[in-house]
């Protein structure tokens, strides 16, 4: 399905630097391809190397989530809910449940807010390891990136396994709490995930950061200023690449954040190389909400709210709940009337917002760089489609 | 160049690092305690059953809709094997479609199926999807083999800390009857001959005499009340009953009978034929044999019909008053009042005569549909001998000439 | 003829001679390279901390036997938007000249199948042959990838034999001949990687970019246009790419070593036998070939007209300034200790050069750790 309309596509025929009579070419960066990242498809139009149009098609993973979340009570939403961004699944469970709390007033101990953040983070450290490794790779150092980043992020589910069961779509959060409490060993695992942690990205940094090829690459590549960036509603890691400061969990702090010292990269460009480096440091700002918490958690406590009834039923009320997703704003609109299911569940997914950003920033480059650009924005497809 | 140098030189480090591979399948990495595959039910070494009773909560809470489950009366609980009333009969989970998120496992209230965390709960890898479909076999293989040596429940962990934080005791280890201890003892009593399941009572007679008696009886003051699809359900269950009679061979007691032709009469909305003259000594026999809470049971819905009639505005019939009356003083152990109630109550619309029931026939053998039935079967015999070539035989002239249908219209 | 060959014909009889040399030279290239695929696998998986085939055979080993038996059976497609005879001749053309390389390459003292007098000479021109495979290849394919990497292929090569070509022709001027035998027996004593390095760096970088290996690699970019100039072969087809690739990867090796690192005969070549040249050979080749692997697990790839820059900006300009000072050296007679000398000081001052570029738009090495400091903002 296109986004844009026909007339707003504009082409380019014959405008080239010589005054040859050229023909545009149609690349097809298909649905199924090692470089984009999930089943997307991106119709670029080249003239040469030079990429003059750009048309992506999404809803290849359209699953149906908003209407299918209209037909579920609360809790059996959550299931799919965190199958949106797949790789960060934690933090879409978060999203959720806090918005449904929000709506019905529920309480949720403080032992299972620490829980939900430090579960939150680790899934953020998860989807960042995904974008250095995928990054890596599209810019073409061979997979080297990946093994070590997949070398973090298989630690990562290996303690998901033992806290929640599941690896990639753990279910762990309620309304109201967690499902269970940690094992009796979490503390001393996570500790030393977190320093395997920061010794992949003491790994990852060596590898590509200084390489000069990789700057090569990268540096002044689509540069978005802090205006374009918010005329074009990207959030997240692109927006602070371009200098803004703009985190959700400072600036309308949620569930405990306002308790937690971390801080907040921000780039100078926006381009690409900003991107990277800010999603690095990101990565390492987490490792430090982790210890924060797993140093300020109550050791001991509920972990689900026991005043809860047995099938929830909010009556009416609606609210939208912005929470800092992995790769920008993810928010949950939510609206009930009565009973215990939604009327309407909406997901403001961050992914979309930054992929409708993707033709200004790659019209005027190259093929290869187009790739590396599309790379950069750090999609996934589960949350553009849902 | 340095940053050059330096990305090689980090290469070089992780060449001499230990590779992180895991080779499967000859290597496995341990699963932890908490991991979910796929939902299996658990086998009651205790009582060598399922431990599902087919109550449906799960495949009602199930987001995906992949379970389907049947309930039946459980033949163990009659032999005095078992505790459980009803039992699963047929249990189906499509694991194409579930989705392991654990919510099956926290709402079932019996502790009946929870995830396998095993490694064979995941290597389920098949060629067609249908091999997928998991029934009640396939589901309890799992647990009847001793391979849920640590079922887990996410409620032990939420119950444990909610005792701690009260300051009660923590509470009992769940699947207690599926854990290998259970399964090692169930072992050993069949080494011992005594039989996989332990015994808790001696079997027991059916109840279906005193139930028939005492629908039969007492309630008639609310046969009056009852719409056609109640009485529908009442004598289908009846009827039931009187099949099992049958089943045993022996003779349907005349009262059930009886009201099962009543209920049929309602449901027909035809006069209500007289309760049989036994209504009385039923009733008092009946009233005799009612426990106090059986009492309590029909007197408050008794009391909810009065309330009926009141939110009508109608005066409540002092019939109703007695029989509560009736039914409180057996409640609470005081001697009855006489049971003026019962033949005072005999249903306005006179007794209409009906044929007398004949042994292993069940309902009315006149009824509409009994008669057509018979008329149908007729004309088909008859046809089918017009169509051979033979005569017809006097049966089936019988039948023909009591519905005053001649042979020559069904000559083919 | 008879300076053609390596001493007496065997047998006496010399298209005899000439047979077995090949067939022996070929048994050994094609087990060569069936290895390296496998070998390749294992190193690069062990850049990358796992463990690479385990499967087929103990530690994997029959895992190259394995693939190139799955390669033959695999069904042979020809798309019908194919020019039929283009598509059906471009792995042969693409391969032949890479086998022809091998004729003259000294593998023992007075080992080869051939000894040319124009040795350097022959080489460097057969190996233009390849890229006329590989255009073949991009047009006849009919398809766009295809012809994205075809041509992307043709530039780059063409391009990198410039400087390819000239350096090697630096150490010719010092080795006086261009008889690849005679050049490996003239570094008996110092191998002449010590007194030419700046010409074995812009050898090794071109040498890189002539195999399409990592950070050349945009031809047969994997993620972007999967494949590229062979995106349409399968089965024995794609093979013969494959095995064109690993194989001049081989010749490549064992040339680069004989030109720069002494062949056959560092360290002692020259006066002990022959299994100790062959040892010497092989590890040298080795060492060659595990520098190009590592090299390519690490870096990222180059964008093709970064590439063409670097090729026709930097390396072209130094490749021609080291035939200028070569020859002014070797003319004027100056001594040979100050042309190793200023050698080095220009290979140090082209590694560095390297480096800089990045500087131009940003200083690189503060990169490096950055994400680790607090307040932190990326300059």
């Amino acid at each position: 399905m296109t986004i844009w309309p026909e007339e707003a596509i504009v082409r380019h025929r014959g405008e080239t630097e010589f005054d040859f009579d050229t023909v545009d070419m149609t690349v097809n960066v298909g649905p199924q391809h090692p470089a984009t990242h999930g089943v997307f498809r991106m119709l670029l139009t080249v003239d040469g190397e030079v990429v003059v149009d750009c048309e992506p098609y999404i809803g290849y993973l359209h699953r149906g989530l908003e209407k299918l979340s209209e037909n579920a009570d609360y809790r059996q939403a959550m299931g799919w809910w965190d199958r949106t961004d797949y790789l960060a699944g934690l933090n879409c469970e978060g999203a959720w449940c806090m918005a449904v709390e929000k709506l019905a007033g529920i309480e949720v101990p403080e032992r299972a807010e620490y829980i939900r953040v430090i579960m939150m983070e680790l899934s953020r450290i998860n989807s960042h390891f995904m974008f250095f490794g995928a990054f890596g790779a599209d810019v073409g150092s061979f997979g080297t990136s990946f093994t070590y980043a997949w070398r973090e992020r298989e630690r990562i589910y290996d303690l998901f396994e033992e806290v929640a069961g599941d690896r990639m779509f753990p279910t762990y959060f309620r309304i109201g709490g967690v499902t269970m409490d940690l094992p009796e060993n979490f503390e001393a695992r996570c500790r030393w995930l977190l320093g395997s942690i920061r010794q992949g990205l003491e790994d990852l940094d060596g590898l590509l950061t200084g390489n000069e090829v990789f700057v090569e690459r990268c540096r002044g590549l689509s540069p978005v200023t802090p205006e374009q960036a918010i005329n074009w509603g990207l959030t997240g890691p692109l927006l602070r690449a371009t200098g803004i400061p703009w985190d959700i969990r400072k600036v309308e702090p949620y569930s405990i954040y306002d308790r937690l010292k971390f801080e907040i990269p921000v780039g100078t460009q926006g381009d690409v190389f900003d991107r990277w480096m800010v999603r690095l440091a990101e990565a390492y700002q987490s490792t430090k909400i982790i210890e924060q918490c797993l140093d300020e958690m109550p050791k001991k406590g509920l972990v689900l709210n026991p005043n809860l009834p047995k099938t929830l039923r909010i009556d009416s009320g609606e609210v939208y709940f912005r929470t800092e997703g992995t790769k920008g704003e993810y928010s949950v609109y939510l609206m009930a009337r009565g009973g215990n299911k939604p009327y309407r569940a909406k997901l403001r997914s961050p992914s979309f917002c930054n992929l409708s950003a993707l033709r200004e920033m790659v019209i005027g480059n190259y093929v290869a760089d187009a790739i590396i650009i599309l790379g950069s924005l750090d999609i996934v497809l589960g949350e553009v489609d849902k | 160049m340095i940053g050059i140098l330096k990305g090689l030189a980090t290469t070089l480090s992780t060449f001499t690092r230990k590779p992180v591979t895991i080779q499967y399948p000859d290597e496995k990495h341990p699963l932890p305690v908490r991991q979910r595959s796929f939902p299996v039910l658990v086998w009651d070494f205790d009582h060598d059953e399922p431990a599902c009773t087919g109550c449906n909560v799960c495949v009602r809470n199930c987001p995906v809709d992949c379970m389907t489950a049947t309930m039946m009366d459980n033949p163990k609980y009659a032999e005095g094997l078992s505790d459980r009333r009803k039992i699963v009969e047929k249990f189906w989970i499509d694991y194409a479609r579930c989705m392991r998120c654990n919510i099956c496992v926290e709402v079932c209230p019996f502790e009946a199926i929870v995830m396998d965390n095993n490694w064979t709960g995941h290597e389920r890898a098949v060629f067609d999807r249908r091999d997928l479909h998991m029934d009640l076999d396939d589901l309890t293989w799992a647990s009847r083999n001793g391979l849920l040596t640590a079922p887990f429940r996410p409620q032990d962990s939420i119950a444990y800390l909610e005792a701690v934080e009260k300051g009660e005791e923590p509470p009992p280890i769940s699947f207690k009857f599926a854990r290998p201890e259970a399964r090692q003892a169930q072992l050993e009593r069949i080494a011992k001959g005594e039989g996989p399941a332990i015994r808790l009572r001696p079997p027991e007679k059916p109840k279906v005499a005193a139930v028939a008696r005492a629908g039969a009886g007492a309630a008639e003051a609310e046969e009056e009340a009852l719409s056609p699809k109640k009485a529908r359900a009442k004598r289908m269950k009846l009827e039931r009953e009187a099949k099992e009679y049958e089943a045993r061979g022996e003779p349907v007691p005349a009262e059930l009978l009886a009201q099962i032709a009543r209920y049929r009469a309602i449901e027909e909305g035809k006069p209500v034929p007289a309760a049989a003259g036994g209504v009385g000594a039923a009733a008092a026999g009946e009233e005799g044999a009612l426990s106090p809470k059986k009492a309590r049971a029909k007197r408050m819905k008794l009391e909810r019909e009065a309330k009926e009639y009141e939110a009508r505005g109608e005066p409540v019939p002092p019939e109703l008053l007695a029989q509560i009356a009736e039914y409180r003083a057996i409640e609470e152990g005081k001697p009855v009042p006489a049971a003026v109630g019962a033949p005072a109550a005999a249903p306005a619309g006179g007794a209409q005569p009906k044929p007398a029931a004949a042994a292993g026939v069940v309902g009315d053998p006149n009824s509409p549909r009994k008669q057509r039935a018979r008329r149908m079967r007729a004309e088909r015999a008859a046809r089918e001998a017009l169509a051979r070539g033979e005569p017809v035989p006097p049966e089936v002239k019988a039948v023909l000439d009591e519905f005053g249908i001649s042979i020559e219209s069904l000559q083919p | 003829m008879t300076e053609l060959q390596f001493g007496e014909p065997w047998f006496g009889i010399p298209w005899l001679d000439a047979v077995l040399r090949i067939l022996i030279v070929v048994g050994v290239m094609t087990f060569t390279v069936i290895y390296l695929t496998y070998g390749e696998r294992k190193v690069v998986a062990r850049f990358q901390m796992r463990l690479g085939p385990m499967r087929t055979g103990p530690y994997g080993i029959f895992q190259g036997i394995a693939d190139a038996l799955k390669l033959l059976v695999k069904e042979d497609v020809r798309p019908r938007a194919a020019d039929r005879w283009v598509f059906e001749f471009a792995p042969y053309a693409t391969f032949i000249p890479v086998f022809l390389v091998l004729l003259v390459l000294p593998f023992a003292r007075d080992w080869g199948v051939r000894n040319l007098s124009l040795g350097l000479f022959y080489v460097f021109a057969i190996l233009g042959l390849n890229i006329v495979g590989i255009l073949m290849a991009g047009l006849g394919s009919g398809n766009k990838y295809a012809l994205l990497g075809g041509v992307r292929a043709a530039a780059q090569m063409i391009s990198y034999e410039i400087p390819l070509v000239v350096s090697l022709l630096a150490v010719a001027m010092v080795a006086g001949t261009l008889d690849l035998n005679q050049i490996a027996l003239n570094q008996a004593d110092r191998p002449y990687v010590l007194l030419q390095p700046l010409a074995f760096v812009i050898f090794f970088t071109a040498m890189l970019s002539e195999l399409h290996r990592a950070p050349f690699d945009i031809p047969v970019a994997e993620s972007e246009i999967v494949g590229g100039y062979f995106v349409e072969y399968s089965g024995i087809r794609w093979s013969m790419f494959q095995l064109a690739e690993y194989a001049s990867l081989w010749a490549f090796s064992i040339f680069g070593s004989v030109v720069f690192l002494g062949g056959w005969a560092f360290p002692m070549g020259d006066t002990w036998p022959w299994p100790w040249q062959l040892f010497l050979t092989f590890v040298k080749s080795l060492g060659f070939i595990l520098v190009v692997m590592w090299v390519r697990a690490t870096m990222p790839r180059l964008r093709i007209d970064q590439l063409m820059n670097f090729c026709w900006k930097v390396l072209i300009e130094v490749s021609f300034a080291l035939l200028i000072v070569n020859g002014l050296f070797l003319y004027y007679g100056w001594p040979h200790e100050l042309l190793a000398l200023v050698n080095w000081a220009g290979a140090i001052a082209l590694l560095a050069f390297i480096g800089a570029r990045g500087a131009r738009k940003a200083r690189v090495s503060q990169y490096v750790g950055l994400y680790r400091r607090e307040g932190v903002t990326a300059p």
